[in-house]
């Protein structure tokens, strides 16, 4: 297996590191394990746990918020004990607390239902014994990938179980609000934030210092969220770099000599949130966070989740991120600590740290055999216009896929006998997929035609039942395709390019790099590529391509495409549905943004095209209804500067700039057209599965 | 005592007036040097009042100290049987065994004591490199009667300063670059003659105070291809005169801190400045370093002391036409002096504040929980501007330390035994492992010090700090003067150590040293270095910020056959320094840059100031014959 290696920390690695935690559980006392003598490492050797109360109080009695009191109560007339009092209530609100015996019962009940759920619980173990080794003498964060709200409690779990200090853990608020379960991840060391707190001075200062006391001179690991919220599309997402830079800012202002950070991927077999999210990014909005609607998802645990991968990259000491990017710390000499800020260069050294952060949490995913399956109906239905196949043929395919993406630097879970591998993770997806008593293989009616949606909360286009009942399945199953997409990318990019080369087909690879870059800077927000890495990313695809035969060298040192036919239709289809997003959005932006118009009208209206174009057959696949995607696309598009972004207040704004937007509308069409080559399938053909699972 | 030139000593004996016998005249007298011998018709004048001042160092220094290490012949650490301890009768812990300072050596350093590795001997007179000075320039020293020498050893001798990479090389390499020629001026007019020569010859001037640089600034720079000549000032050290009614005295610039002290003590004066090298160290050197006195709380840093001062450059001589306590007239050029390091001109004498001897001293101590208590009463001591004359706040790696350097129990002034006895109950919180000692000394009328030192002692409360009496405070300053030859011991088996030391604000002390040690741990765990020490303390307090300063030794067994302790050991510092400046602490709060820090000047002064450095030191000295590239390193051909 290679691996791809853009961090070069990356080392080689596969399922042989992984243990499957449940395992002992399955075996021996549930009770005994939970109530054990628990000594966990700390971020501090040796160290008594920090008193969550001696946190807030410390706080409390800080420099800064002494001194933003002071300015604030001048400022608004107001006394300065009002302001202390609403610093005590933002803390009490903000603040985790550190109950063992809580953790405790919560892995009691957390370890009934994953022995019921799921199948394993695979943690690399290698991983976390190297972890564990670097800890002790320096604040450490955690940074685990965000695809479902059992993230959450699978890190404390994990914790727990490998007797490291349960992590002080950035929650939203929204949470909060929620009957017992605020108090219970509060008490799970939980901390809350808000959700928009950049305008509130006090708040911001409070919250920051906050997180940084508990950076200074917290015991245990501080746990956030670097995509900020879960990703409704299980690609990781553009990273928010707010929290860590509040994060860094001790290290970088000097007041720390190290911080690690540790990119974790938590990676599913199947989603409890799997068709929650697709509705979600066709526009249904979300359930508000309630405990009602916690214990309905409980109920969803009757279901079977297959297995949980968890791996904990290699730690990034920030100093040695810093100066391999020859970064001199040493700019906040001048004035109190307290007043310092971050400069723009430190700015851009945090975004490229958290880029970095998301890769590496892509790097050390794990790719279950549904995932590879997903890729092959996906596929299928855009080659061959079915979804239908049959499982002997979806078992080859998965093989042959299998070893294609293990040469692009995955690691899958497949070991021994591949059908049964398919067979076991049909039976969990069987929800969505069904295994027909002849073989054949179907996808299944999930929506429930007439569904009530509150037209006033959606947040995109009112879409058709009809498209809705073919969207939600086949969003559910792009669901799952995404995640290898992380592989795939930056090779199913130059394999694109080079599927509309002149006549000759042959280009320089230094002819071919522009034409990368321009379809890279248009996807770069889809799937988080961050701009210093062009190059290294482009040639490591190139290595790639050439041992998978798509591209070959002539004898005149010029690239062509090789003759591994199948493998290039594949990687061509898997970015079709964005490309063809994107010139929705744009065709959209060019009808509709002559002047300022607002972020939500044109996602609506760009959702309504790719609808129309669903069914006139001009789009061919429905991810490209989804909001995010053409959320990113916006992003895409601002930066190559075919249209520009306009804040005022609270509203986002946005207005084409015409002569750019066409050039790149034009991009998109050859990108786009180019790809209807094989395609005999339309939307309205779609048959879907409606009766019953089959048994299997 | 016999020196090489007689004739010059004889002149000087009869001429002082208060001549003084070294305190250690037993050292035998060295083989004689080859050197050209000027005596008679001194073209330096006796002026009325001049004090000649008898130097406890020899103009042939090696008559009294070491060639290769620190300090006196006669004073070191040794081995008898397994148990290390320190020779002569100089210190106070002289002659006595050190069982617990040999357990640490062996524990925390992890020495053999019956593994050492001798130094190389002596070189011989044909190991030299040959000097390289035409013999018309040599000439004209001659015609000017200025005594000089191009003996080997002579040149040896003041290549060097006292940084590890010094007593490294001195005790297992060669310098790739010594002087070529070493000349004696004994006043100010002298050192004018050789500046002219020099400038006229294109020869390079290194002036050379008492060599106790830690900065590697007397050292020549190895690319130098024209003849470098050394001027060591140590002949130039008399007090020219004592101003009583204004307290303030002018004396030749090569004068030594113990001579300065000694004879100013005589009169009922003192200057209060004690840098830990005033042993050795040079009134024109503190100048040009800006040097900083351990009692600078009651007297002041060098730069305090400094009423006016001669400065020889190629270009002339500045100096103030006045001695007034002050005035407003245009940028202080004291300014341009001090801290000029040698690159700019020669100091050849100084007007400077003496004070009146106090009447009474007192030493003092206070245990601490752990160092963040003992800086923070350190920072309250300053807010209220109530140091005495000294406060310094040790952690807890030097107060254990510090406990180790004692001879076998019956002494007294042992802290931990001591605070046993008086202490025990209210004692019972701390942690051996974590508390720290800060050390005081008072100065001024009895019941003054009295009075402040309940102040101190009440602030100290306040930060469970616990008075530990006086024995324990004076054994710490006695202690400041040992460490420096632990060096020497260390290196013979196989531990390299140094100093050094920066400035930090208050609100970036605690942290800035936390910071350094986890730096150096982590890169010795790296490194795969199982012994180590750093450690630091809190030297000086101002208003703004203290002084923190650093010892950082390892033991180099472990580090692969291949790589090099000295170069493994710089890299370590470096690493520091990049901390220290990254933690919010200077380049230097009192070593200077020299060579050793030259690479982060121009961050600390920012483009503009390095080039308004160049601009002087091109008006002062167009031809960079001070070429010793301290601070900014000028290519002579830029000039
Ligand atoms: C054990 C030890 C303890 C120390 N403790 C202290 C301390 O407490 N405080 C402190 O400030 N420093 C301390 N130092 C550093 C050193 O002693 C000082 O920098 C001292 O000021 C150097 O004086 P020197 O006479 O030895 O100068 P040298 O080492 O001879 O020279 C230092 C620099 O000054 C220049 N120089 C010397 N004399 C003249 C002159 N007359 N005119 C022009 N330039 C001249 C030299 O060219 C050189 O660049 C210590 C050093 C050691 C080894």
């Amino acid at each position: 297996m290679s691996t791809h290696k853009v961090t070069g920390t990356s080392s080689f690695r596969n399922m042989n590191s992984f243990s499957d935690i449940l395992e002992e559980r399955r075996h021996s006392s549930d009770v005994a394990w939970i109530t054990r003598e628990w000594n966990p490492i700390r971020t501090v050797r040796d160290a008594q746990a920090t008193n969550p109360i001696d946190v807030r109080k410390a706080v409390l009695n800080s420099m800064r918020i002494k001194e933003v009191i002071k300015e604030l109560s001048q400022e608004r007339g107001i006394a300065p004990e009002v302001l202390y009092k609403e610093v005590e209530e933002q803390l009490t609100e903000i603040g985790h607390n550190r109950q063992i015996s809580i953790v405790r019962w919560i892995g009691l009940f957390v370890t009934k239902v994953l022995k019921k759920t799921c199948s394993n619980l695979m943690v690399n173990e290698e991983a976390i014994s190297k972890l564990k080794s670097s800890m002790g003498n320096t604040p450490v964060i955690f940074a685990p990938s965000h695809r479902s709200y059992a993230d959450f409690i699978l890190m404390a779990y994990i914790c727990f179980h490998y007797s490291i200090e349960i992590p002080c853990v950035a929650a939203g608020v929204d949470f909060m609000a929620m009957w017992l379960m605020g108090t219970l991840l509060r008490d799970c060391c939980a901390f809350f934030m808000r959700r928009q707190f950049s305008g509130d001075k006090l708040y911001y200062t409070v919250f920051s210092e906050y997180v940084q006391t508990l950076i200074c001179q917290g015991t245990a690991p501080v746990e956030f969220f670097i995509e900020g919220t879960r990703s409704r599309s299980a690609k990781s997402l553009v990273p928010k770099f707010g929290f860590l830079s509040m994060a860094l800012e001790p290290f970088l202002t000097g007041q720390i000599p190290d911080v690690l950070v540790v990119p974790i991927n938590i990676s599913y077999d199947r989603i409890l949130e799997e068709k929650l999210f697709s509705y979600e990014l066709l526009g249904v909005p979300k359930p508000r966070e309630s405990t009602s609607g916690l214990i309905k998802a409980l109920n969803a645990l009757d279901e079977k989740y297959g297995k949980i991968y968890a791996d904990f990259g290699e730690a990034i000491s920030v100093r040695d991120f810093l100066k391999s990017h020859m970064f001199q710390r040493s700019s906040h000499s001048m004035g109190p600590i307290h007043l310092q800020s971050l400069s723009d260069q430190e700015m851009s050294m945090i975004r490229i740290l958290s880029h970095q952060i998301v890769r590496s949490q892509q790097q050390i995913s794990v790719l279950s055999p549904f995932h590879l399956v997903a890729v092959i109906l996906n596929n299928n239905l855009l080659t061959n216009g079915t979804f239908d196949m049959q499982l002997s043929e979806l078992v080859k395919e998965v093989a042959w896929f299998r070893s294609v993406i293990e040469m692009f630097g995955a690691t899958v879970d497949i070991s021994g006998d591949v059908e049964i591998c398919v067979r076991e993770a049909l039976h969990v997806h069987k929800s969505l997929i069904t295994l027909l008593p002849d073989g054949g293989v179907q996808l299944k009616a999930v929506h429930t035609p007439g569904t009530k949606v509150d037209v006033s909360r959606l947040k995109g286009h009112a879409l058709l039942d009809d498209t809705m009942n073919r969207a939600v399945p086949l969003l559910m199953l792009q669901h799952y395709v995404n995640p290898t997409l992380h592989f795939l990318a930056n090779p199913a990019m130059i394999t694109t390019v080079m599927q509309h080369l002149e006549p000759s087909g042959e280009i320089s690879r230094d002819n071919l790099f522009p034409r990368y870059q321009l379809v890279r800077g248009m996807l770069s927000h889809e799937f988080v590529m961050h701009k210093t890495w062009e190059e290294k990313d482009f040639d490591e695809a190139l290595r790639v391509l050439d041992l998978v035969n798509i591209v070959e060298t002539t004898s005149a040192g010029l690239l062509s495409l090789g003759n591994h036919r199948k493998l290039q239709v594949l990687l061509c289809n898997v970015l079709h549905p964005f490309f063809a997003g994107y010139l929705a959005l744009s065709q959209t932006l060019a009808q509709v943004c002559g002047e300022a118009r607002p972020e939500r009208l044109v996602l609506c209206e760009a959702q309504r095209r790719v609808e129309m174009g669903l069914k006139s057959g001009e789009v061919s696949h429905p991810a490209a209804l989804s909001l995010d995607g053409l959320s990113c696309g916006l992003q895409a598009l601002v930066s190559v500067g075919a249209i520009h972004k306009i804040r005022r207040g609270e509203e986002v704004l946005y207005v084409a700039n015409l002569k750019e937007l066409k050039v790149v509308t034009e991009h998109l069409e050859t990108l786009v057209a180019l790809h209807g080559m094989d395609h005999k399938w339309s939307w309205q053909q779609l048959e879907l599965h409606q009766s019953l699972p089959a048994k299997l | 005592m016999k020196s090489a030139d007689d004739g010059t000593e004889k002149m000087k004996a009869t001429a002082c007036s208060a001549v003084e016998q070294p305190r250690d005249s037993a050292s035998e007298p060295q083989q004689q040097q080859q050197q050209a011998v000027c005596s008679i018709d001194r073209s330096c004048v006796q002026r009325k009042g001049v004090k000649n001042v008898q130097s406890v160092i020899p103009r042939n220094r090696l008559e009294l100290l070491k060639w290769n290490g620190w300090g006196y012949k006669d004073s070191m650490f040794d081995v008898k049987g397994d148990i290390l301890y320190f020779t002569g009768k100089r210190y106070p812990i002289g002659n006595q065994t050190l069982p617990y300072f040999t357990d640490w050596a062996i524990n925390k350093l992890g020495i053999d004591v019956n593994r050492r590795n001798r130094a190389q001997p002596l070189p011989k007179p044909s190991d030299f490199p040959k000097a390289k000075v035409e013999t018309a320039f040599l000439s004209e020293l001659k015609a000017l009667r200025i005594s000089h020498s191009i003996a080997g050893l002579d040149r040896l001798v003041r290549a060097h300063g006292q940084t590890l990479h010094d007593a490294f090389i001195l005790r297992e390499g060669a310098f790739e670059r010594i002087p070529d020629v070493v000349v004696w001026p004994e006043c100010h007019e002298d050192v004018v003659r050789i500046v002219e020569v020099a400038q006229k010859y294109n020869v390079v001037v290194i002036p050379f105070g008492g060599g106790t640089s830690v900065s590697g600034a007397v050292s020549c720079p190895i690319k130098e291809q024209r003849t470098i000549l050394s001027l060591d000032t140590s002949q130039m050290n008399r007090i020219l005169w004592i101003d009583h009614g204004n307290l303030v005295a002018c004396c030749e610039s090569g004068i030594i801190g113990q001579d300065l002290e000694r004879a100013l003590q005589a009169q009922g004066y003192t200057t209060g400045h004690e840098p830990d090298s005033y042993e050795f160290s040079s009134l024109g050197g503190w100048v040009a370093t800006r040097a900083s006195g351990m009692k600078k709380n009651t007297y002041g840093n060098i730069e305090e002391l400094l009423v006016s001062v001669r400065f020889v450059t190629p270009t002339g001589v500045l100096e103030k036409k006045t001695q007034v306590p002050r005035m407003s007239c245009g940028p202080d050029f004291n300014h341009i002096v001090l801290g000029s390091e040698g690159t700019l001109g020669v100091i050849t004498e100084a007007t400077i504040k003496i004070r009146p001897l106090p009447p009474s001293k007192k030493y003092g101590s206070i245990v601490f929980p752990d160092f963040e208590s003992g800086v923070k009463c350190l920072r309250e001591v300053a807010r209220q501007r109530l140091q005495p004359s000294s406060i310094r706040l040790m952690d807890n790696e030097q107060f254990k330390f510090g406990q180790t350097l004692r001879p076998p129990p019956g002494y007294l002034g042992l802290i931990i035994d001591g605070l046993k006895r008086m202490y025990i109950t209210k004692i019972k919180g701390f942690n051996v492992d974590t508390m720290c000692v800060a050390t005081l000394v008072f100065e001024g009328q009895k019941k003054d010090i009295e009075h402040h030192e309940k102040k101190i002692y009440a602030i100290a409360a306040n930060f469970n700090g616990i008075p530990a009496g006086e024995k324990n405070g004076e054994r710490g300053y006695m202690l400041t003067f040992v460490i420096a030859y632990i060096r020497d011991l260390a290196l013979e088996f196989n531990v390299v150590a140094e100093s050094f030391e920066t400035s930090v604000p208050w609100d970036r002390t605690i942290t800035l040293c936390k910071n350094v040690k986890h730096r150096i741990g982590e890169e010795c765990k790296t490194l795969g270095i199982d012994h180590y020490f750093i450690s630091c303390r809190v030297t000086q307090t101002y208003d703004v910020g203290s002084c923190v300063y650093f010892y950082f030794g390892f033991n180099w067994t472990s580090l692969p056959e291949t790589s090099d302790p000295l170069s493994v050991y710089e890299r370590l510092e470096e690493m520091a320094r990049d901390e220290i400046l990254a933690s919010g602490g200077s380049l230097s709060h009192h070593h200077g840059v020299g060579k050793l820090r030259a690479k982060w000047f121009c961050g600390q002064v920012s483009p503009l100031g390095v080039q308004l450095y160049s601009a002087t030191k091109k008006q002062l000295d167009p031809k960079n014959i001070f070429a010793c590239g301290n601070l900014v390193h000028i290519p002579s051909s830029s000039l």
